[in-house]
């Protein structure tokens, strides 16, 4: 009865339009609606949104280790390997950031070679990682490697300036992809000319300033593969989402041959990548199988365009009318062995069921055994990188540490010469 | 709450425990618009920042904001035209660039849904205001929406114009009953006419209102001329389209600005952009405009409601301006739906009553139509990027929300490398880069062409299109950088590369990427 009562006062208040009450009902039909959308709008964001960051976070901190697959001593004999790598020690002079970089990926950061003028396997990686090792090889008035700008850590790259450019990185990310194959682990301390920083920054700073209209992306997906993997996904400075999935696209897409090297590094990026993933087993099906008959086609047209003497050219990718090449298109030694040195090296990380027939590979491996060692030093030194890319490739065919093998390769020469240290 | 209505809704909506005096109902048509206006929010939203123009009205924004004052000549480009320059957009670019500077892209991605959203719901106020039931309002907006599909996606001043049209048909519209558009009338006329070039499409909306309001009287008073003049209506009329025409000389440029938009399309260079040339029947514009032409036809046949002048009036003069110029259909897209949606709805009922189908239930408001449009704004607020940005507090950045052929990593490189004087890069890049180097970069002609100097808009042409005296051209306007993009420009991309590489370049590669190539060009001497 008294609920009754308080009922009909209240719709009598409702009635009146001068009450408080009428006032009332009439901010709340206008206003309730809004509030409550915002309220479930503040309630979804505080349940659902988490707090974005810009940084990259590797799950790992340590980079995948990428290991040789197979152990073929007809490709090359531990005679002609040992020999081999006495021929490609790291050159301390001209300095050249370049042979840096190709020297520690062969040689690693154990090498040491007791020879003053040849940088051991540490100054190497200390070039890269501290200012005042970069310093003593390259002199005080060097601009340095590293510095700071806007958008964090920034590599001192080939096209920033027409002066020190032997110093300067030459390919994009390739600093930081070198130092993920040797093993760097993201909290690596970095010693910069203005300041610290970790390896792990320069990674996070690296690959937010990664897009993929970007000419040379390889060594980028090398580090992503080696570092972030299997994380599939990171967004860039520009706010664009980069997954494995358009990293694997950007690398199979362009025509072959396209990119550095012959676009040879286009094919190692997948190649770590499949290794890696062996390890992460975090690759979509699909993805793997659009790597791996990227892989086979190439696989296919290397055993179409192989020489009678066993290198390829720079045509390659025409398949059998490279196997004879017209006048004008043999290209010179220097080019046969980047060819042929990067597609080995690639080819011995590659799975089986891509690799072709054995006997190819016998074939390559002999001719650039053979070549490397009639090489001028001379000339040798003078296009040191692509010749590292080829003594590495016969070590991953030997599935040896390039370093280990050079040592066993110098004490075995010492047990065959009697009294060699004296010499 | 009506049995019929109940008896339309399943039991588990009707079941709702809502209705209650502290929580409004809705009704269907309600419901129906905000439906209506949400998607036109959300699919509004999805268009990412275009690269071209809309960049260089908001470096007029900054600019206008830096120097607190408009500019007298061009201060972007290399080679500045000797054409005074028009401030009939000043306003929008000033917003447009404190919107940017307040809140970046997502803000406005966010004021070009917004603007959208607003012109779709004040033509739909309108065509309820001009006698189309209000469950057909929303049919206004749609139809607007999918006329403007052609040009809706660009955010530009233009978009204030539309606002000023909507609101000056709903002024028509609602002055033959009531007085107050006369208050609001000369405001949105003195805005429009600083937020857009455009306020000749107002007054020729309130022209043919006017006209077609006294013929109307005419009519209705038999021919008595003198009858007709005393009407009230009449006098609205005329003093609406008055003092818009007198609000509308509130701009920089005086009556003077009614004389310029005129002969503003004039510049020859502007006869090369596509959107200044005539609609062809082919094209997504011309289709629509054909198409919205056949259901007027149809329309005529079917429509028992009587065709006003003023309804002729404003089809036909939008019409031919669209077939002169693509960039109409901006005004054909609203003016269509407020006249032919109360014919479409007149139509729908002559066929229901003589197919003699049941009278159609009244929209009773219901508590449970409010929670549906509830729901509808909110799941539109986290599907639409830009309120999903505000709701999450994480914008998408720039990639993600501008169109894809903006010069991104070009503009960053050039920004990282505080490149400054004159540079030769195609006209829709130029804009962006502008924005990004603060005006220190400038171009030999930016998407802003009718203030380009005529020869160097032609050498612009002769240069992005693989002329062989590229060189020449490059020094001739001091020009200390080229960019070039490979997949339009690949003559020229060609040969600046093949220059760099030459035994005496002239040309030195700064960045390249897939899309474009960047190059210092050095002086003559310096190059030997």
């Amino acid at each position: 009865m008294v609920s009754g009562e308080r009922q009909l006062n209240r719709e009598s208040q409702i009635q009146n339009p001068n009450s408080a009450v009428t006032m009332l009902v009439r901010l709340s039909r206008i206003f309730l609606p809004p509030l409550v959308v915002v309220a479930a709008l503040l309630a979804y964001r505080l349940a659902f949104v988490s707090a974005g960051s810009d940084l990259i976070r590797p799950v790992r901190r340590e980079p995948w280790t990428i290991t040789a697959r197979y152990d073929e001593p007809r490709v090359v004999t531990d005679e002609q390997l040992a020999a081999v790598l006495d021929r490609v020690k790291p050159p301390a002079k001209p300095l050249k950031t370049n042979n840096m970089v190709h020297a520690l990926r062969l040689w690693g950061v154990a090498a040491d070679f007791h020879d003053p003028k040849v940088p051991t396997g540490r100054q190497m990686r200390e070039y890269l990682l501290d200012d005042r090792a970069f310093r003593q090889f390259a002199g005080d008035e060097t601009p340095p490697l590293f510095y700071r700008d806007k958008d964090g850590l920034a590599v001192r790259s080939f096209d920033d300036a027409l002066t020190n450019r032997d110093t300067s990185s030459y390919h994009a990310d390739d600093l930081l992809a070198t130092l993920a194959e040797v093993g760097t682990s993201l909290d690596t301390p970095m010693h910069l000319r203005d300041g610290e920083a970790t390896v792990g920054q320069l990674l996070n700073d690296s690959l937010s300033r990664f897009h993929l209209d970007r000419l040379e992306y390889e060594w980028a997906v090398i580090s992503y593969a080696r570092y972030v993997f299997p994380e599939k996904q990171f967004s860039n400075k520009f706010g664009d989402r980069i997954n494995v999935n358009l990293l694997v696209d950007e690398v199979i897409t362009p025509a072959l041959g396209l990119g550095p090297c012959n676009g040879l590094h286009r094919l190692e990026a997948l190649a770590v990548l499949l290794r890696a993933d062996e390890q992460a087993h975090a690759l979509r099906p699909d993805t793997k199988r659009k790597i791996l008959a990227f892989m086979k086609r190439v696989s296919d047209l290397l055993t179409q365009s192989q020489t009678s003497a066993g290198y390829w050219t720079r045509q390659w990718p025409q398949g059998p009318a490279a196997a004879t090449p017209a006048k004008g298109e043999e290209g010179d030694v220097y080019d046969r062995i980047l060819v042929t040195g990067h597609q080995l090296e690639w080819l011995a990380l590659a799975p089986e069921s891509v690799q072709p027939p054995r006997e190819t590979m016998v074939r390559a491996g002999q001719w650039l055994a053979r070549t490397l060692l009639e090489l001028d030093q001379k000339d040798l030194e003078a296009a040191y990188g692509p010749y590292t890319h080829a003594a590495r490739s016969l070590a991953l065919w030997r599935n040896q540490d390039p370093y280990q093998a050079w040592l066993r390769g110098r004490s075995a020469s010492v047990s065959l010469v009697p009294n060699s240290s004296n010499r | 709450m009506s049995t019929s209505t109940a008896n339309e809704l399943p039991a588990c909506v009707t079941r709702d425990n809502l209705t209650g005096p502290y929580f409004p109902n809705t009704s269907q048509a309600t419901l129906y618009a905000v439906i209506a206006l949400c998607a036109i929010f959300a699919l509004t939203s999805f268009n990412r920042l275009n690269h071209t123009d809309l960049w260089g009205h908001i470096n007029f924004g900054h600019w206008i904001a830096q120097h607190r004052a408009l500019p007298t000549a061009d201060p972007f480009s290399a080679h500045p035209g000797t054409r005074p320059m028009l401030h009939s957009a000043w306003l929008a670019q000033l917003i447009g660039h404190e919107v940017q500077q307040w809140f970046g892209n997502e803000g406005l991605v966010f004021g070009h849904a917004l603007l959208m959203t607003a012109i779709a719901g004040v033509l739909m106020w309108a065509v309820v205001c001009r006698g189309a039931p209000p469950r057909w309002a929303w049919a206004a907006g749609a139809a607007m929406f999918v006329l403007d599909l052609p040009i809706h996606g660009t955010i530009r001043p233009q978009l204030f114009g539309q606002l000023g049209a909507a609101l000056f048909l709903l002024a028509a519209a609602q002055l033959p009953t009531r007085r107050h558009p006369l208050i609001w009338i000369p405001i949105v006329a003195a805005l429009w006419a600083n937020l857009h070039g455009s306020i000749l499409m107002g007054i020729a909306i309130l022209g043919a209102f006017a006209v077609g309001m006294t013929w109307n009287l005419l009519v209705e008073h038999q021919w008595n001329l003198g009858r007709a003049l005393r009407d009230a209506r009449f006098a609205r009329a005329w003093l609406a389209l008055v003092l818009a025409l007198a609000a509308s000389c509130i701009n920089p440029h005086g009556p003077l600005l009614l004389v310029k938009t005129i002969f503003f399309g004039d510049n020859t260079a502007l006869s090369s952009i596509s959107e200044w040339q005539a609609t062809r029947f082919s094209s997504l514009t011309g289709m629509l405009l054909l198409a919205s032409l056949a259901a007027t036809v149809a329309l005529v046949k079917l429509s028992p409601r009587k065709w006003e002048l003023f309804e002729i009036l404003i089809l036909a003069v939008f019409a031919l301006a669209t077939f002169s110029a693509i960039r109409m259909l901006a005004w054909w897209a609203l003016a269509w739906p407020v006249v032919a949606v109360p014919h479409a709805a007149a139509a729908w009922q002559a066929w229901r009553e003589r197919n003699q189908l049941p009278e159609q239930a009244p929209d009773e408001p219901t508590s449970m139509r409010t929670l549906m449009a509830m729901g509808v704004v909110f799941m539109t607020a986290l599907l639409a990027p830009p309120s999903f940005a505000l709701v999450s507090g994480q914008g998408r950045g720039d990639g993600p929300s501008m169109v894809s052929e903006t010069p991104l990593y070009l503009a960053d490189e050039v920004a990282r490398r505080g490149l400054t004087g004159n540079i030769a890069v195609p006209m829709d890049w130029a804009d962006y880069l502008v924005w990004k180097t603060d005006g220190r970069l400038k171009p030999l002609v930016y998407s802003h062409v009718h203030l380009a100097d005529p020869a160097a808009w032609e050498d612009h042409k002769r240069l992005f299109t693989g002329d062989p005296k590229w060189l020449a051209l490059l020094d001739a306007h001091q020009m200390k950088y080229v960019a070039a993009s490979r997949q339009r420009s690949p003559e020229l991309a060609k040969a600046v590369l093949l220059d760099s590489r030459g035994d005496n370049p002239r040309v030195r590669i700064l960045y390249q990427d897939q899309r474009c190539l960047l190059a210092e060009v050095l002086p003559a001497e310096k190059a030997k």
